[in-house]
């Protein structure tokens, strides 16, 4: 009876069980995957591209060169100063005694080494605090009431009472406070106002009313020690002295259409604007020299020779606007240099990776003008900028671009039920050029495993221009790439793809003109025979 | 092989009572016992067993599998299965009536599907472009659920005449319903560069935590049998017995991780925009995401919700002409389904006073003609039964429709 139950089970599961092994079938999918409309600033991957009113394109970009802001110009150093009273005999003293102010001392004065030769005689701070450290050796607690007479905060003077516990000449009673200067504004000209960089401070040690009278032996008080820590000025303001300030040698890197290789290339015209960009209350004198187009592969320098127009550039002092949230009007002097005045079109036609460059500038070269009113902002300063504009009017036998796409299909488990594929790529091309593209598929080591394209059928055709490259109409292409189950096997072990385009131009050396409403749409399907399996 | 077909057509003279699901139909021949019992049927009137027996046993379903199912299709098909098994047992003292207390495992599909969906599923798009491929009507209702089985056959109303009824607590393990309205299509363009997927339908699936687990509870619900069964005198052969059974009447409540979906939309597809060449990672293929699909072009919501299970009914009229011949013709019919109304015919025969064979004839249903048999032993102490109701899929598997088996097994009680 119970092999009776056995067999039937197995008559009647025998089926199911068996359905784990499943079922397989090959369908014929179509479908369409990405399409775009691209302009030229996705073939560079940048966004440097802007029409002019002919709706001609032109790269266009700026660079600064140097940006030299008030923090490297005025640096006040933080500063430390020791005050107090030390008993030289004994005494006898009740609560609420005074035992010393510094109002008839040398003291009442505190000058800060500022570098450079930098006269301040005043500073807003923007941020950095006073530190105070006490020392009382007293037996009864001793009260230290300080004010910062120069320094003041909508009308009221830094003031500091402090109250430090009683201790012994071996136990001292110590305390460390830190007081903020933020937004403090700082008269820096000393008791007379006739001093620079000078502060002006006074203070009084009593002993505090809640103590007993007690004796004070020689040797015993208050110690304080005063630090003016990590200032940073907001604002300052004096006489900035003769400085001579120089940038570089150096270089800037450019970035610019770094996949971009042409061959033969020329420009019709370009053109950069320096612009230096005075923002210091100060009058100087600047010279750009040593404007170089650096190549790094293969190397090549061009130098840029511009005769002396950037040579001994005077630059007048930046305004003050009283407008707190933007404080200065700069003062802008600009050079323009252009394939006209230099060889500029060398110049860019090295497509430099980088820019070299140096910068001199004296500061104040006619002296104290100002009389000790040069001023500085913190956040503005001086600044060199070089504004590129290329007209894209060009010529070259070709170009060729380098990008890498990262379409990670390493984890694309369907695609070991591809048959075989057709990757269909549809152009339609408003551009005077014909683009040659291969797509090489990159594994994680960085190794080439295969490529899309097969080299019959891999370019999309030029739209149809007339002599002078003037674009007529566009023209369609078709582009199929074949993948049978290897290549679609070396496409699952791609982690990036690597793009090599080729772009040549018609009609040689004639230039093209790439305009704003140039155009290059795509449209990439696919047919899949894929094997389809059930669980 | 000729001498396996004359036995079979021998057998076509004799005749069983099928399972059909029902633990009272084998009262007659068991009477009080503890029984095994399961069984199995798969059918489609448009796919033949060869095609469908690849979703069973496994296999490359070629183009010529294909070709022979799809030529002869129409233009709305229809697909079922069901396969349960129980532990029944009918006990009881009284000598008119007894009790059944079981548990039961069923799995209930039915589908339709149009003859364009069938071509999109096995062909794919790429042979239908610049085509509109037409998907309303097309359904899929997947269900299983488990249930305990409480009741009684009164087998002595008059002399001979029965009467059965049980009730069943049901517990919901599994639920997916999808229907597509009027309207529902995909179209290719010409070159493959554009889908549109006009949406019309309602998708619901049961919480899909654990679904592999038996023990899990999805859902609950309730369900009830009745049978009847009475002799009668007709103008054929020595008596008639008419059988009236309805099993399966009752509804499952899904819980509220339960999902339903809705769609009527248009959806247009001509690829995924691509604006930065360099960075198609992003842009492009996390955009290509089953669930942001979903998520996007359904109303989805988490609710609870009720479904009727599909309702068996059987109605069998059995003429007795002789001590060893019985002819039985039948009716059957799956409410909430869609199940075909199926007309059947089984001759009986009686080779001892224990062994019998019948043979099955029938149209309707989820495939079309079927043709059966059945061998039944029945000893004093215990009973078997095992049969098909399709055979014609296991003989010809490339040009018929439908297939199926069943077994029961019971182990009689002393009276």
């Amino acid at each position: 009876m119970r092999s009776l139950f056995g067999l039937a089970l197995c008559v009647l599961l025998l089926p199911f069980a068996a359905c784990k092994k499943g079922a397989s079938w090959d369908v014929d999918a179509a479908f369409p995957i990405a399409r775009s409309h691209l302009n030229l600033s996705n073939f560079f991957g940048d966004t440097i591209f802007k029409p002019d009113a002919g709706g001609l394109l032109h790269i266009a970009f700026s660079k600064d060169i140097i940006n030299f802001t008030m923090d490297s110009l005025v640096k006040l150093p933080d500063t430390t100063v020791a005050l107090g009273f030390t008993a030289p005999f004994t005494s006898m003293l009740s609560p609420g005694t005074v035992l010393f102010s510094n109002n008839a001392s040398t003291d009442r004065e505190l000058t800060f080494n500022v570098s450079n030769g930098v006269q301040l005689n005043k500073a807003i701070v923007k941020s950095g605090y006073l530190k105070v450290e006490y020392l009382n050796t007293y037996g009864q607690p001793l009260n230290f009431n300080y004010e910062i007479n120069s320094a003041s905060l909508w009308g009221n003077n830094l003031h500091i009472n402090q109250t430090i516990a009683g201790g012994s000449v071996s136990n001292p009673a110590s305390l460390t406070r830190f007081y903020p200067l933020n937004d403090y504004v700082i008269t820096m000209t000393g008791l007379t106002n006739t001093k620079v960089n000078t502060l002006v401070q006074s203070y009084t040690i009593t002993t505090d009313p809640s103590g007993s009278a007690d004796q004070l032996n020689p040797g015993q008080g208050l110690s304080v020690k005063l630090s003016f820590s990590k200032v940073v000025p907001e604002y300052v303001q004096g006489y900035f002295g003769q400085q001579d300030l120089s940038f570089g040698p150096d270089s800037s890197l450019l970035g610019l259409l770094d996949n971009f290789k042409p061959s033969n290339f020329a420009l019709t015209q370009s053109d950069i604007n320096f612009r230096i960009i005075n923002e210091f209350g100060i009058e100087l004198s600047s010279t750009i020299s040593d404007i170089r187009s650096i190549k790094t592969s293969p190397p090549n320098v061009v130098t840029l020779n511009a005769g002396n127009l950037l040579q001994t550039i005077n630059v007048n002092r930046a305004g003050k606007t009283n407008n707190a949230s933007n404080p200065v009007f700069p003062w802008v002097k600009q050079i323009d240099i252009n394939s006209s005045n230099s060889n500029l079109n060398a110049f860019l036609q090295n497509l430099p990776n980088y820019l070299g460059y140096k910068v001199q500038a004296k500061l104040n070269p006619l002296g104290n003008v100002s009389a000790g009113n040069d001023f500085a902002y913190y956040g503005h300063g001086l600044k060199v900028v070089a504004d590129v504009d290329i007209p894209f009017e060009i010529s070259a036998d070709y170009f060729s671009l380098v990008n890498f796409a990262k379409i990670d299909l390493t984890s694309i488990n369907e695609l070991d039920n591809v048959n075989n594929c057709e990757m269909i790529l549809q152009a339609r091309n408003n551009y005077p050029f014909r683009a040659q593209i291969q797509g090489y598929m990159v594994d994680t080591q960085g190794q080439v495993v295969d490529s899309m394209f097969t080299w019959d059928n891999n370019t999309i055709q030029a739209a149809i221009t007339d002599n002078a490259n003037n674009v007529l109409h566009y023209t369609d292409t078709r582009l199929v790439a074949y993948f049978n189950q290897a290549k679609t096997q070396h496409l699952k072990q791609c982690s990036q793809v690597k793009f090599v385009t080729y772009l040549y131009l018609p009609n040689q050396p004639t230039p093209i003109r790439i305009k704003d409403s140039s155009y290059l749409d795509l449209i990439l399907s696919a047919n899949v025979n894929y094997h389809v399996k059930t669980k | 092989m000729k001498r396996g077909l004359a036995g079979l057509l021998v057998t076509l003279c004799l005749t069983a009572s099928a399972q059909y699901n029902s633990e009272f139909l084998n009262f007659e021949k068991t009477g009080r016992s503890i029984s095994l019992n399961g069984e199995y049927e798969l059918g489609s009137n448009g796919i033949y067993n060869a095609f469908l027996n690849k979703f069973i046993v496994g296999g490359y379903i070629d183009q010529s599998l294909k070709d022979a199912s799809g030529n002869h299709m129409k233009e709305l098909n229809v697909l079922g299965a069901n396969f349960n098994y129980d532990v029944a047992a009918f006990f009881g003292k009284n000598p008119r009536y007894s009790y059944l207390v079981g548990i039961k495992d069923q799995q209930i599909f039915n589908a339709s599907y149009t003859k364009d969906f069938y071509q999109l599923a096995f062909y794919g798009n790429r042979p239908y472009l610049d085509e509109t491929k037409n998907f309303s009507g097309s359904s899929i209702n997947s269900l299983r659920f488990q249930e305990l089985k409480l009741g009684f056959i009164w087998h002595k109303i008059d002399t001979t005449a029965k009467v059965g009824v049980s009730v069943s607590f049901l517990k919901g393990q599994q639920l997916f319903y999808i229907r597509a309205f009027e309207g529902s299509s995909l179209y290719t363009n010409a070159d493959g560069t554009e889908l549109i997927f006009n949406s019309n339908f309602v998708m619901a699936e049961s919480d899909t935590t654990g679904i592999s687990n038996p023990l899990r509870y999805a859902g609950v619900g309730a369900s009830a049998d009745i049978f009847f069964e009475t002799p009668y005198q007709s103008r054929f052969g020595k008596s008639s017995v008419l059988t009236v059974n309805a099993n399966n009447i009752g509804f499952l409540h899904w819980f509220d991780n339960s999902v339903q979906y809705s769609s009527d939309s248009s959806f247009h597809f001509s690829g995924y925009h691509v604006d930065n060449l360099l960075d198609l990672q992003d842009s492009t293929l996390s955009a290509i995401n089953q669930d942001t699909i979903i998520r996007n072009t359904t109303n989805a919501r988490k609710e609870s919700f009720n479904v009727n299970i599909p309702t068996n009914l059987l109605i069998i009229n059995k003429i007795i002409f002789t001590d060893r011949f019985t002819l039985s013709t039948g009716f059957r019919y799956l409410f909430n389904s869609n199940f075909k109304p199926y007309f059947f015919m089984d001759a009986e025969y009686n080779w001892t006073s224990h062994f019998s064979t019948s043979l099955h004839v029938g149209y309707g249903g989820y495939a079309r003609l079927g043709v059966g048999l059945t061998v039944q032993y029945n000893a004093p102490g215990f009973y078997i039964k095992l049969g098909s109701n399709s055979l014609q899929g296991y003989i010809s598997p490339k040009n018929t429709y439908g297939q199926g088996a069943f077994v029961s097994i019971a182990k009689k009680f002393r009276n």
